[in-house]
C-alpha cells in the first residue's frame, strides 16, 4: 500500500482532468492549482478511515495558523470510487467530515467526471483495490502535497496529523516561490527542517544547525576578541592620561 | 645550526622558514601529482595507469595538498610569520610557543596528507568530499577529515596569534594607517579564517560521523540533506579563496611598490575599499559554487548580484596595483617579473570569473575545464607567482644571501609560458564541453590534441618551477652575501641585518613622524 | 547550429568579435522563427550572452593590460638611485578614485546581472508543450523513463522541434546530466527532484556526459541524445511500446532494457 515515493515525487498531475464538486459545479484540477494543494483521495461510501482522515484534516487545519486555507493553499478531496457522484460527495461532506463552512472556500470534495480513476490516482502513485471480504476499499491513508504547478512535493501518511507537519509540507510545496511571498519566516523554517523518508515525518536539519552553530562560534569569538581589544586600548589610554595628570599635579 | 634548535624553535622567523620548507615540499608533491595527471590525459585510454582510482587519488592529493598544504601555509604561515613582526617592528609574535605548536600541527597535517600514498585505501573524494560518494566510497574519508581538521586548527591558532600581535605589538609610531598592505591583507585573511574555519570543521566532522558512526546527517532517506554539506563546505571554502587571495595580492603590493620605488596608489582605497570590501562580501557569495547543484531557483539567482559585486573590491585593488606603477622607477628584478606576471595573469583569471558569477552562463560551463582553467589562473598561477615573487623578494632577508638573477628570470619565463599554454587551452576546451575530473575522455576524441598541448605546457611549467626551487636552494647555500636592504625599501623589515637575529633588532626600532612603509626617498 | 556558434564564441578577443559579426544574421533569422512558437531556446540565448560577456571582458582586459604595459615601459629605472615620482593624491582625488570606479564596476555588474536574469528565466521556464522524461541516474548510467513507461538506458531518443524536460533524481551519488551541445546541466541527487530542459531543433546526435564527480568510473559515464524527425520518432516509439507491452505482459518488471536500479534509497 506504500507509495513508491522516489518514483512519484516531482511527478506532474495532468492539469486537464475534469471534476465535479459536491455542489455539482464542473472544474478542472488546474483550477485548484496556482497555490499549494493538498490532495486527499477518499471514497464517499467509506465508513472507516476516509471520514476520519477528512475530519482529522479539518481539525488540524484549524490549527494551521501560518497559512490560510483558500488564500495560501487549497485542499481537494477526490473519490476513487467510480460509484460516487456529486450527491454522495455532498452527503459525505455534510455528514461526516465536519468541515466548517469557513473552510469551504478552499476545500472541495469532488468526483471524477469521466475516465479512469486508476489512472488519475496512479499519477501520484496511489493504489487501491476492492476487498470483497471486507466490503471496502483497501488504500493508503495519505495526504499528497502538490506544488502550485501540480507536482508532487510530499506525502504525509497516517490518520493522525499535526499542524506543524502540515505547515512544513505546505512550505515544502511552495519552496520554489517562497521568495515572492516575502515570508522570511517560512524560508527559515523550511531550511531548518528536513523530511525523513524512513519515518515519514519532518525533523530538524541537524547538519545545517551544526553548521550555523559553528558559524556563530566563529563570529562570537571574533567579535569578543574585538571587544576585549577595544576595552584594553581604552583602559591603557585612561592609565596614560591618569599618569600624565599625576605628573602634572606633581 | 642543529636540528633540535630548529624543531623546538619559537623564533617567528625560523617558524616561518619551517612553514616554507613544509609548504614547498607539499608543493613539489602536489605538482608531481599534476604532472602524473597530465601524463595520464595525454592520450585517450589508459596511459600510465590502468586504474581510474589511482588517477582520482592523484587528483584528490593535488587539490587538497595544493590548497591546504601549500598555498594557505605558505601565505598565512611563512609570509605572515616572517614578515608581520618585522613589518610592525616587533621582537616576535605575541605567543611564540603557540606559534611553534601551529607549525607542528601543520607538519602533522602535511604528513597525514602525504600518507595518502602509503595506505591501502587512499581517499578518492576530491578536495570537496561531497556526500553521498564520500560516505559510501571504500576510500578513507577519515583521513580527509583529520587532515582538514588539523590544518584548520593550526590556522585558527595562527590567526589568534597574528591578530593579537598586530593589535598589541606594533612599535611606537606605527599607526593603523602606516601598516604595510601585506599586514592588512593578512589580517583580513585571518579574520575570515577565524569566522569560517569552524564551519568547514563541522562539515568534515559530520561527513566522517556519517560514514563511520552511522549517523544520517547527509542521508536523505533518513532525514538528512545532501545539499547541506555542499552549502557548509562552500560557506568556508569560498572565503578560503580570499584567505589565499588577500595575502598573495598583499605580497604583490609589497614587491611592486619596492621594486618600482613608488608609494602604493591610494593606500586607503586599497585597505578600506579593497581589503575591507572583500572581507565583508566573502561570506555572501558561496552559492555561486552551487549554481547547478539543484538548489531552489530563487536561492541561486539571489547571490548572482553579490558575486558580481566582488568585482568592485578586486577592481579597486587592481587599480591600486597599476596606479602604483605610474611614474615609478621599475627595476626588472626576478621578484618584480613575477609580480608583474601576477598582474597580467590575475587579470585573465579575474575577468574570466565574471561569466561564472552569472547562473545562467554557469549552467553550461560549470564543472568543465573552463572553471578549472579560471581558478588555476587565479589561484594556481597568479597565487603561486605571487608566492614566488615574495620568496625572491625576501630571499636576501631570510637567507642573507642572493639568488641568481639569470636562472630566476629563466624560471619565470618558462612558468609564464607553460601556465598560459596549459590554462588557456583548458578554458577553451572547457567551453566546448570538456568536463573536469575525468580519468579518460573517450567520448570527447576531438579534445585529444588539446590535451597533448596541455601536457607539453605542463612539462614546461614544471621545469620553470623546478628551476626556481633549485635556484633558491643553491642561493641559500652558496649565493653571494646580500646587503641589508638590496631593494632600497623604507619598509621596516629591511632596516635590520640580513638575516635578522633572534629578537630582530638590538633595540626596538622607532619611526619618525613622516615615516611610511612606502615613503621612498632619493638616496 | 549551436556547435558552430559556440566554437566561434569562445575564440576570445578578436575571434569573438568576428565570430559574432558572422553569426549574427543567422541567429536573428532563427529567433524570428522561434518567436512564432514562443519557445525561448536557452542554448541560443546562452551563445548570445556568452559572446557578449566575453567581448566585454576582453575589452576591459585589453584596456587594463595596455595601460599597465604603458606604465611599465615608461617607468623603467634609468639611474641606480632613482625613485618613483608619482604625484600624491589630493583628498578629493583619492575619494574620486574610489567612487568613480565603484560606479563603473557596479553598472557593468548590474547590466550583466540583468541579462543573466532574463536568460535564467528562459532556462527555468519550461514551455508547456513538451516531452517530459524521467531520469534516474546511478553509478554509472542514465536511466530514462518516458511518460508511457518505455525505458531506455544511456540513450534518449527525442523528436525534433519539441522541448524536452528531464525530471531527475539519483539512486546513489551525485551526478550531473550535462549536454554540451544544448548548454545545459543540472545535478541529480537522492532525496530531491531537479529538472532541466532543452530544445532539440534538428535531427542529430549529441553527447551526454556526467559533470559531477560521482565515483571511480565518473569519466566513463556517458550517453547519447538522439534527435529524430517527428515521424521517425513516432515509428521508434511504436516499436518500443510493442516491446514494452510484451515485456510487461510476460512479467511484471518492465526492466528489459534498463538493468533494474541496484540500490534505491531505503524507505519503509
Amino acid at each position: 500500500m506504500q507509495i513508491d515515493e522516489p518514483r512519484f515525487l516531482g511527478n506532474r498531475m495532468q492539469p486537464g482532468t475534469w471534476l465535479t464538486d459536491a455542489e455539482g459545479r464542473h472544474f478542472r484540477i488546474a483550477d485548484m492549482m496556482g497555490k499549494p494543494l493538498i490532495l486527499l483521495l477518499s471514497y464517499y461510501g467509506c465508513d472507516g478511515s476516509c471520514p476520519t482522515m477528512n475530519a482529522e484534516l479539518a481539525k488540524v487545519l484549524e490549527n494551521v495558523k501560518r497559512f490560510q486555507l483558500g488564500r495560501d493553499y487549497r485542499v481537494l478531496t477526490v473519490s476513487f470510487d467510480k460509484r460516487d457522484t456529486a450527491a454522495t460527495a455532498k452527503a459525505f461532506f455534510a455528514k461526516s467530515t465536519g468541515v466548517p463552512a469557513a473552510m469551504t472556500g478552499g476545500w472541495r470534495h469532488a468526483v471524477l467526471q469521466a475516465g479512469d480513476v486508476q489512472g488519475f490516482a496512479g499519477e501520484v502513485g496511489f493504489r487501491f483495490f476492492w476487498s470483497d471480504a471486507a466490503k471496502a476499499f483497501l488504500h493508503p491513508n495519505v495526504l499528497v502535497f502538490l506544488t502550485p504547478e501540480g507536482r508532487v512535493a510530499r506525502y504525509i501518511y497516517g490518520t493522525r496529523m499535526d499542524a506543524q507537519t502540515i505547515e512544513l509540507a505546505i512550505t515544502d510545496a511552495d519552496w520554489e516561490r517562497i521568495s515572492s511571498s516575502t515570508a522570511v519566516f517560512d524560508m527559515i523554517t523550511g531550511a531548518c527542517f528536513s523530511y525523513n523518508y524512513a519515518e515519514g515525518r519532518y525533523q530538524w536539519n541537524y547538519s545545517l544547525l551544526a553548521g550555523v552553530g559553528s558559524l556563530l562560534l566563529g563570529l562570537v569569538s571574533m567579535g569578543s576578541g574585538a571587544w576585549i581589544y577595544r576595552r584594553r586600548i581604552a583602559h591603557k589610554r585612561r592609565e596614560i592620561e591618569e599618569r600624565k595628570g599625576e605628573a602634572g599635579n606633581a | 645550526m642543529n636540528l633540535k634548535e630548529w624543531i623546538f624553535t619559537t623564533d617567528h622567523k625560523r617558524v616561518g622558514i619551517l612553514y616554507l620548507i613544509g609548504s614547498l615540499a607539499a608543493f613539489a608533491v602536489a605538482g608531481i601529482m599534476a604532472l602524473l595527471m597530465r601524463a595520464e590525459l595525454s592520450a585517450i585510454g589508459p596511459t600510465i595507469t590502468a586504474n581510474p582510482t589511482n588517477y582520482n587519488v592523484w587528483l584528490y592529493t593535488h587539490g587538497a595538498v595544493m590548497i591546504l598544504g601549500f598555498q594557505i601555509p605558505a601565505l598565512t604561515g611563512f609570509f605572515a610569520n616572517f614578515c608581520i613582526p618585522l613589518m610592525i617592528g616587533a621582537k616576535d609574535v605575541a605567543f611564540p610557543r603557540v606559534n611553534a605548536l601551529s607549525v607542528w600541527l601543520f607538519y602533522v597535517g602535511v604528513i597525514l596528507a602525504l600518507a595518502t600514498f602509503f595506505i591501502p585505501d587512499p581517499p578518492d573524494i576530491m578536495w570537496t568530499g561531497y556526500p553521498p560518494y564520500s560516505t559510501i566510497t571504500t576510500g578513507n574519508t577519515a583521513m580527509y577529515s583529520f587532515t582538514v581538521l588539523i590544518l584548520g586548527f593550526a590556522s585558527i591558532i595562527g590567526g589568534v596569534n597574528f591578530l593579537t600581535t598586530v593589535a598589541y605589538m606594533r612599535a611606537p609610531g606605527i599607526t593603523l594607517n602606516k601598516l604595510n598592505i601585506f599586514v592588512w591583507c593578512t589580517l583580513g585573511a585571518f579574520v575570515l579564517q577565524l569566522i569560517f574555519v569552524p564551519v568547514l570543521g563541522t562539515a568534515v566532522t559530520l561527513i566522517s560521523m556519517d560514514k563511520y558512526l552511522g549517523t544520517n546527517f547527509f542521508d536523505p532517506a533518513k532525514g538528512g540533506d545532501v545539499l547541506t554539506y555542499q552549502n557548509l563546505f562552500w560557506f568556508y571554502s569560498h572565503p578560503a579563496v580570499y584567505v589565499i587571495f588577500l595575502p598573495f595580492i598583499g605580497v604583490v603590493f609589497e614587491v611592486i611598490s619596492s621594486h618600482a620605488r613608488s608609494a602604493v596608489f591610494n593606500y586607503k582605497m586599497v585597505v578600506y575599499g579593497g581589503i575591507g570590501g572583500i572581507v565583508l562580501l566573502a561570506g555572501e557569495v558561496w552559492v555561486h559554487h552551487l549554481y547547478v547543484s539543484g538548489m531552489a531557483d530563487w536561492l541561486r539567482i539571489g547571490q548572482m548580484v553579490t558575486t558580481l559585486m566582488i568585482s568592485i573590491p578586486v577592481g579597486l585593488m587592481m587599480i591600486g596595483l597599476v596606479g602604483t606603477l605610474y611614474k615609478s622607477s621599475i627595476a626588472f628584478t626576478t621578484p618584480m617579473m613575477y609580480a608583474l606576471g601576477v598582474v597580467f595573469l590575475f587579470l585573465i583569471g579575474g575577468l574570466t570569473g565574471i561569466p561564472l558569477a552569472v547562473p545562467s552562463l554557469t549552467l553550461a560551463v560549470s564543472d568543465t575545464y573552463y572553471v578549472v582553467g579560471h581558478f588555476h589562473y587565479v589561484m594556481a598561477v597568479a597565487g603561486t607567482f605571487a608566492i614566488f615573487a615574495g620568496i625572491y623578494h625576501w630571499f636576501p632577508k631570510f637567507t642573507g644571501r642572493m639568488y641568481n638573477e639569470f636562472w630566476g628570470k629563466l624560471g619565470f619565463w618558462l612558468t609564464f609560458l607553460g601556465s598560459n599554454i596549459v590554462f588557456w587551452i583548458m578554458m577553451d576546451i572547457g567551453v566546448q564541453g570538456m568536463p573536469r575530473r575525468y580519468y579518460d575522455y573517450a567520448h570527447f576524441p576531438q579534445f585529444e590534441h588539446a590535451h597533448q598541448w596541455m601536457t607539453a605546457g605542463a612539462v614546461i611549467l614544471g621545469l620553470g618551477f623546478a628551476i626556481a626551487v633549485l635556484n633558491w636552494i643553491i642561493g641559500a647555500v652558496k649565493g653571494p652575501l646580500a646587503e641589508d636592504n638590496p631593494w632600497g625599501s623604507p619598509s621596516l623589515e629591511w632596516t635590520t641585518v640580513s638575516p635578522p637575529p633572534h629578537g630582530n633588532w638590538p633595540s626596538p626600532p622607532s619611526v619618525s613622524e613622516d615615516w611610511h612603509p612606502y615613503a621612498y626617498k632619493k638616496g | 547550429m549551436h556547435k558552430e556558434q559556440v566554437t566561434g564564441a569562445i575564440r576570445w578577443a578578436s575571434a569573438a568579435v568576428l565570430g559574432g559579426m558572422l553569426a549574427a544574421p543567422s541567429w536573428a533569422a532563427d529567433t524570428s522563427q522561434a518567436a512564432l512558437q514562443k519557445i525561448n531556446d536557452p542554448a541560443r540565448g546562452w551563445d548570445h550572452l556568452w559572446r557578449e560577456v566575453i567581448v566585454d571582458i576582453t575589452i576591459i582586459g585589453i584596456l587594463f593590460a595596455l595601460v599597465t604595459a604603458y606604465f611599465v615601459i615608461r617607468s623603467r629605472r634609468t639611474a641606480e638611485n632613482q625613485v618613483g615620482a608619482s604625484p600624491t593624491l589630493s583628498p578629493a582625488a583619492a575619494v574620486a578614485w574610489v567612487v568613480i570606479p565603484i560606479f563603473i564596476f557596479l553598472s557593468i555588474d548590474l547590466y550583466t546581472a540583468a541579462n543573466g536574469w532574463v536568460l535564467w528565466n528562459h532556462y527555468r521556464d519550461v514551455p508547456a508543450d513538451r516531452l517530459e522524461v524521467k531520469l534516474e541516474s546511478g553509478m554509472y548510467s542514465w536511466d530514462y523513463t518516458y511518460p508511457n513507461g518505455v525505458r531506455t538506458q544511456n540513450q534518449l531518443v527525442v523528436p525534433a522541434g519539441k522541448p524536452v524536460m528531464l525530471r531527475m533524481t539519483s539512486r546513489d551519488t551525485l551526478h550531473s546530466h550535462y549536454i554540451p551541445d544544448f548548454r545545459v546541466k543540472e545535478d541529480s541527487m537522492p532525496g530531491r527532484v531537479t529538472y532541466l530542459w532543452f530544445y532539440p531543433e534538428k535531427p542529430g546526435e549529441h553527447v551526454v556526459t556526467c559533470a559531477e564527480y560521482c565515483g571511480v568510473m565518473h569519466g566513463y559515464m556517458a550517453g547519447r541524445i538522439i534527435v529524430k524527425s517527428a515521424d521517425e520518432y513516432a515509428a521508434w516509439m511504436k516499436q518500443e511500446e510493442i516491446q514494452f507491452a510484451a515485456a510487461s505482459a510476460t512479467d511484471a518488471p518492465a526492466s528489459v532494457k534498463t538493468g533494474q536500479p541496484a540500490a534505491k534509497p531505503k524507505k519503509t
